[in-house]
């Protein structure tokens, strides 16, 4: 076969080989190794769909595995990546989904959460109607509260236009002494907390002896206080203190709180108490108001 | 030496096909490195040599793979053979032909390689084999041959004979 040099000119190296692809010997030449090379590929296929390449099957395996192996342990972190990069949208795409699911399963939570609250605090209405069908009662939501400040208050959705009044008492769904109502507009009621420094109630606590009348005062930061417990009356931790009914500002018997903390001194007149709330005014949401027993004007 | 480290290339060539750049697809355009290279050497070199390292490169990759030994073999040949037919038209002309010589040559192999298979009773969907592979690994190739191919013609114009033409 002749050679041309033709490095330094391609044109006439492309009509050379355009000459040369019809010279009838050489393109023979090329179908001839086609031919060849094309049996030797279906004579392969023929083998191996006989199972008689195995052996060489297996040879090449034991060349082809380690060298595999190793590509793939060396390219591992690599080959993470770029199936990462590769997913990307469908990652994408699979996120804001979950997040909308994550979203709509929060509110649904949170939905569900309120009516079990609300079912709870409805049940321990009627459970405490039922119990005292000395009182008229009347529910109501709490709407609005501060309780951080020197005047702790809460706001009720129902006010005179409902039949409420001012001086009502007002207990928590299960039956403790919230507090009563300061003023109230046709709709809206402000109620004065136990907890108010304002806030002054003629209350009790007794022994297995007899019992201490006193008044429990409110105090900043949540905490009530009795200052004058008589020696007299050994009270414990964990008493239960109530409403005397003494003034009649309140029915006689809520419960208010219990003992928390004690100063009884051998050289004093009167015991000192801190009186923990029953009511849980930070998580406060429904209340219910005494209509039927007003203090007298 | 070169039928050496030519026959070297392309036994790597086919076990990092068959382990690593099946695991490198992006949106399932994996590049088939084996037959990229023989295109382009084919188109680099003409029809003989493109036949002769289209049924090595076809082979290995055959026995790296696991699949029916020579069926990528004759797939490869096939196309080898017809780009390297027009590799000389294409050569030193517009720079995108090659690309779609590698895109087009990637389809038809993928063509012949289902026929095979499905001559062969291997379950083919035809559908699914063009448009989710086939497609996506033409696309891939005929990228890459942006860079695979002049690298492959300067390596051809530096080891070649002054005549490339075999035809």
């Amino acid at each position: 076969m002749s050679s041309v040099r033709c490095s330094s000119q391609p044109k006439m190296a492309r009509l050379h080989q355009d000459a040369r692809a019809l010279n009838p010997l050489v393109l023979g030449r090329g179908l001839l190794w086609l031919g060849v090379l094309a049996s030797l590929s279906i004579g392969l296929i023929v083998l191996d769909q006989t199972h008689r390449l195995q052996p060489a099957e297996n040879v090449a395996s034991r060349a082809f595995t380690p060298l595999q192996s190793v590509l793939t342990q060396k390219t591992d972190a690599l080959s993470g990546f770029l199936s990462t990069v590769g997913q990307i949208t469908q990652l994408r795409e699979e996120n804001d989904r979950l997040r909308k699911e994550v979203a709509g399963l929060r509110l649904q939570n949170t939905e569900l959460s309120r009516a079990e609250a609300e079912n709870e605090t409805m049940r321990a209405q009627l459970k405490y109607a039922r119990a005292n069908p000395q009182f008229a009662l009347m529910p109501a939501s709490v709407v609005g509260k501060d309780l951080h400040g020197l005047d702790d208050y809460i706001e009720i959705d129902r006010g005179g236009a409902d039949g409420l009044q001012a001086q009502m008492t007002v207990l928590s769904p299960d039956g403790y002494l919230a507090g009563r109502i300061l003023n109230l507009t046709e709709h809206r009621a402000r109620v004065l907390i136990i907890t108010n420094p304002s806030s002054s109630v003629a209350a009790l606590v007794s022994d297995n002896e007899g019992q201490a009348e006193d008044v429990v005062d409110g105090h900043i930061h949540g905490r009530l206080q009795m200052t004058n417990i008589p020696q007299t009356v050994k009270v414990k931790i964990g008493d239960d203190v109530y409403t005397s009914g003494l003034g009649g500002n309140f029915p006689k018997g809520v419960k208010i709180g219990k003992i928390a903390t004690l100063k009884n001194s051998d050289v004093q007149l009167f015991q000192q108490a801190e009186v923990a709330p029953y009511v849980d005014f930070g998580r406060l949401s429904a209340v219910e108001i005494v209509t039927n027993n007003l203090p007298p004007k | 030496m070169r039928y050496i480290v030519a026959t070297l290339v392309l036994a790597l060539e086919a076990a990092l096909q068959a382990s690593v750049f099946s695991r490198f697809a992006l949106s399932s355009a994996a590049p088939q490195l084996v037959l990229l290279s023989v295109v382009a050497w084919s188109l680099a070199r003409g029809p003989m040599e493109g036949m002769f390292w289209g049924f090595a490169g076809g082979l290995f990759y055959d026995l790296a793979s696991g699949g029916p030994v020579g069926v990528s073999a004759l797939a490869m040949l096939a196309v080898a053979a017809v780009v390297g037919s027009f590799g000389g038209r294409l050569f030193g002309t517009n720079p995108l032909l090659p690309m779609l010589a590698v895109f087009a040559a990637t389809i038809g192999y993928f063509v012949i390689v289902s026929f095979l298979l499905a001559t062969l009773h291997y379950r083919t969907d035809w559908n699914s084999a063009l448009r989710d592979v086939a497609l996506p690994t033409a696309v891939a190739n005929g990228i890459l041959s942006l860079i695979v191919y002049p690298l492959f013609a300067f390596v051809a114009s530096h080891t070649t004979r002054q005549v490339r033409v075999e035809f």
